[in-house]
């Protein structure tokens, strides 16, 4: 194997591609009045521009986190009316009434979203859609402050600091200076840690959480984002037809930023620029044919097509094309013989490291784990072993925080840990794995094993958005460690690959590489040796022993009795959701109710 | 509190809170059966409206009217699944839900193409007269909602409880891989829910355009609440998601009636907000199984 220690971490092909597209877009925009010197091909762009650094900020929502907004349009009514109020009744600056405007939307999405994104799957859909159906009503209503039906007029031009936004051409440099910055913010996070946690949260909600992503927190994070983005975009409508009414930023708003997104391309950040001139392109054309009433059967009509058939839109469409031509890229392939994590871990041999005491699990009628407490040595190898059927599995995922407890309590270092959820679970040093194997399948390898340093990255939203140099600092040091550990797994070098191009075996390898990319003090592995061949499993077994080795707790659930008698210190067996036997494998393979519970007698 | 006007309140609220019930059930037995939260649902009931106002209004007889609507209802419902649900079942949850907002869309405007802007009315269907109950004056028409919501509702539970059919419905809602397994076929059921959804809703548009009149845009509306319905109702069980349905409407009805007619819309839309963040935010700290849809 050439080995290339200097070789760039990045995927250079994909960098260098992005950058020529942001620096194609900025020519374009430069150039675009004075190649189109009309007044109606200036409004247009002022229009779509507005409409983009919304959709921009909805491509994060809903193409990275996952969620639909019906109602987003909310947001650029907070946006409009804060602005405009702000200007024409409190005489505030342009500038700061937009500020201000727009942390009031964050606000507000905050308010709700943290809430309601704890809930799983569509519900901020409907929630978004009542907040908007609200705040229009209470435009109307509240006539004395809003103006009512009517709105107010009279919103003064866009100023800087006191520099006047004077004609259209400058107005059109600000809009498209702001759309640039959107984009730039948006690529910045789809390159950062958090759009590979969202991409992970997307390829299993599950896996991203056994390794300390907090899903409901990132999906809050990208909607506050979407709703300052829609925010500043309303703002800049209103300043631009220098009136604010109910309707600016109704319902056909909200439908016109989730259509354009969806043809744009939900999955790229582009994608809300495209789909926001599209759209607006559509919709002059369709009223200068004078057919406006084709309008919502046109633009329904297509959403549901693009997402049938093409779901990630047009700019999916142009990447697929670009990218095909791309060689792949090189993968960086560090010394041989790495040890993950490079520093044992230390803790006291004598003490119990994890303590399930009295956990109980009932599914209606059945008690699924009945009243079952072992403990677990520190540095030593556990199994817990049973027929299929005996709550196995169930008792695993309450360790893990993919299941609640109904009785007894789980101790892991000290700490109770019964109550947490998943993630809180996996950021206090408890990996798993998965029996039917859980990687992300939209990153490669090395991503995959990057997500599982989750819990030491701390630069948050604020730092990337600053792209501060510790972000990239940190996102290398991640890059070692998840490198090194696919080296211990006996995977180095296959970092740029797509999971799904790995055999079976070399799978399940990576998931171990995920786990141990947390640094854990304590591993969960839930039949690992299951669907692997002989010699597999015999470097399985070795792959463990390694893992103790490095001062790490292993805890496995595991069909394979050979495997488990000849690797285990501690055995733990299960039957019908009751402890009936414990001890080391000399003594548990002598034990008669064992042997009735195995034999069936 | 005069009890004459509290009846009169709450019986108006009830005969709207049946449609809403009507739209809830849709809601449910989708999502539980397709796994697809179905934004469409509110759609059908406008165009079970629209379609019998807007035929009688040509002439044709009211029960062909009616039956049309009824039927085209579920053809829509049946057609929705083949072509924008089943190709998607495989995708994540927010794609299969702007599909479905795509769909409503286009039913919206197709019928805004069909029938115009203006709303269709129609009267009883036994005439404009009314009956007292309680103190309260009701349209005979509110006899109709009632009785049609009784009907679908008591036919669905019977199916659902005590059928073969509403066996393998149940099966697919618990656990659509077994269900697969023991021989069930899950695409049939899917086809089925959404058809016999598609026509509960335009069953609730029929009946009760006499009261409140269709237009081409008035199923968001019935969309917003049914779902508001389902929601309380824990998106599980079609019998709680009707006595949240309906308790709604008496509710919105109540809140129109003692404090303003502005105020009823923000109830609904407030009850829907308050409710999922009390839901998301107070009592689910830490670990529980956070479940509220029908996704497998």
């Amino acid at each position: 194997m050439i080995a290339l220690p200097q070789a760039p971490r990045r995927r250079l092909g994909a960098w260098r591609m992005s950058n020529t597209v942001f620096g194609g877009f900025v020519i374009l925009v430069l150039f675009y009045p004075w190649v189109l010197r009309s007044d109606y091909a200036l409004g247009a762009a002022i229009t779509v521009g507005t409409m983009a650094i919304a959709t921009v900020g909805f491509v994060l929502l809903i193409g990275y986190a996952h969620q639909l907004a019906i109602g987003q349009a909310v947001f650029c009514t907070i946006g409009g009316y804060g602005s405009a109020l702000l200007t024409s009744r409190a005489h505030w600056d342009p500038l700061p009434a937009m500020l201000a405007a727009m942390i009031g939307a964050m606000a507000v999405a905050y308010l709700i979203g943290r809430p309601i994104l704890r809930l799983r799957g569509f519900v901020l859909a409907m929630a978004s859609l009542a907040l908007q159906l609200i705040v229009g009503f209470v435009a109307i209503q509240w006539e004395s402050f809003t103006g009512g039906a009517i709105g107010i007029d009279g919103v003064p031009k866009f100023a800087i600091l006191g520099w006047m936004v004077d004609s259209d051409i400058q107005f059109f440099y600000l809009v498209w200076a702001l759309v640039a910055l959107t984009v730039l913010i948006g690529l910045n996070i789809d390159r950062s840690r958090i759009g590979r946690e969202l991409k992970a949260i997307a390829g299993s909600e599950r896996a991203a959480a056994s390794v300390g992503i907090n899903l409901a927190s990132l999906k809050v994070q990208m909607f506050v984002l979407s709703a300052g983005t829609a925010s500043v975009g309303g703002s800049l409508l209103v300043h631009y037809l220098r009136v604010m009414e109910p309707n600016a930023f109704g319902f056909q708003y909200s439908l016109n930023i989730i259509t354009a997104v969806v043809i744009g391309g939900l999955s790229s950040i582009w994608g809300g620029v495209l789909g926001a001139g599209i759209i607006v392109g559509l919709r002059e054309a369709l009223r200068l044919t004078s057919a406006p009433l084709l309008e919502g059967i046109v633009m329904g009509a297509l959403t549901v097509a693009v997402l049938l058939l093409f779901p990630n839109g047009v700019a999916g469409a142009v990447a697929r094309l670009y990218r095909a031509r791309l060689p792949a890229p090189p993968s960086h392939s560090p010394q041989a013989g790495a040890e993950y994590p490079a520093e044992p871990v230390t803790v006291n041999p004598d003490q119990a490291y994890l303590a399930v005491d009295g956990a109980t699990r009932r599914f209606g009628n059945l008690v699924a784990v009945d009243d079952v407490g072992f403990t677990v040595a520190c540095a030593s190898i556990t199994a817990l072993i049973g027929p299929n059927g005996a709550g196995k599995t169930t008792l695993f995922n309450m360790i893990s925080g993919d299941q609640p407890l109904d009785g007894g309590r789980i101790v892991f270092a000290g700490e109770r840990i019964d109550r947490l959820a998943a993630h809180e679970v996996a950021r206090r040093g408890i990996a798993r794995t998965f029996q039917n194997l859980e990687l992300f399948e939209n990153l490669t390898l090395v991503e995959n094993v990057m997500c599982g340093q989750a819990r030491h990255l701390r630069s948050g939203i604020g730092a990337i958005l600053a792209m501060l140099p510790r972000v990239r600092r940190e996102e290398a040091t991640a890059r070692d460690a998840a490198e090194r550990a696919l080296e211990f797994v006996g995977l180095g070098g296959q970092g740029a690959r797509a999971p799904g191009t790995l055999s079976f075996g070399h799978q399940r390898l990576a998931e171990m590489a995920r786990a141990l990319a947390l640094e854990p003090s304590l591993v969960l592995l839930d039949e690992p040796a299951s669907g692997l061949n002989d010699t597999e499993t015999e470097e399985l077994a070795d792959l463990i022993l390694r893992i103790r080795a490095r001062g790490i707790t292993v805890l496995l659930v595991e069909h394979d009795v050979r495997l488990v008698m000849g690797l285990a210190d501690h055995v733990v067996v299960m039957n019908y959701g009751k402890k009936i036997a414990e001890g080391p494998p000399a003594l548990v393979r002598e034990d008669p109710e064992v042997l009735r519970a195995y034999l069936g007698a | 509190m005069d009890l004459a006007t509290f009846a009169q309140f709450a019986l108006s609220g009830l005969t709207t809170g049946c449609v809403y019930a009507l739209v809830a059930i849709g809601f449910v037995l989708c999502a539980n059966v397709s796994g697809i939260v179905n934004f469409a649902q509110g759609e059908y009931v406008m165009v079970g409206g629209i379609v019998t106002a807007g035929l009688a209004s040509l002439a044709v007889p009211l029960p062909v009217a009616i039956l049309v609507a009824v039927f085209l209802g579920g053809v829509f419902g049946f057609l929705q699944e083949r072509v924008t649900v089943a190709p998607v079942r495989r995708a994540p949850m927010f794609l299969q839900a702007t599909v479905a907002l795509g769909v409503a869309v286009v039913i919206q405007s197709a019928a805004l193409i069909v029938w115009g802007k203006d709303p269709y009315g129609l009267s009883g269907f036994v005439g404009d007269d009314v009956f007292v109950l309680l103190g309260a004056y009701l349209p005979l028409q509110a006899l109709f909602v009632w009785g049609a919501t009784a009907a679908f509702v008591g036919a669905a539970f019977y199916l659902l409880k005590f059928t073969e059919l509403g066996r393998a419905i149940r099966a697919v809602a618990i656990n659509p891989g077994a269900a697969t397994m023991m021989g069930i076929k899950t695409g049939r059921m899917s086809m089925l829910v959404f058809a016999a959804s598609g026509a509960a809703g335009a069953l609730a548009g029929v009946v009760i355009v006499p009261i409140t009149s269709a237009s081409w845009d008035s199923g968001l509306e019935f969309g917003v609440k049914g779902f508001t319905g389902a929601i309380i109702g824990g998106f599980h069980s079609p019998f709680w998601a009707t006595a949240a349905a309906l308790g709604l409407g008496v509710l919105e009805s109540l809140a129109a009636g003692y404090v303003s007619s502005e105020a009823k819309d923000i109830v609904t839309y407030g009850v829907l907000l308050a409710y999922l963040m009390i839901r998301g935010g107070a009592f689910l700290r830490g670990r529980r199984v956070v479940a509220s849809t029908g996704g497998h």
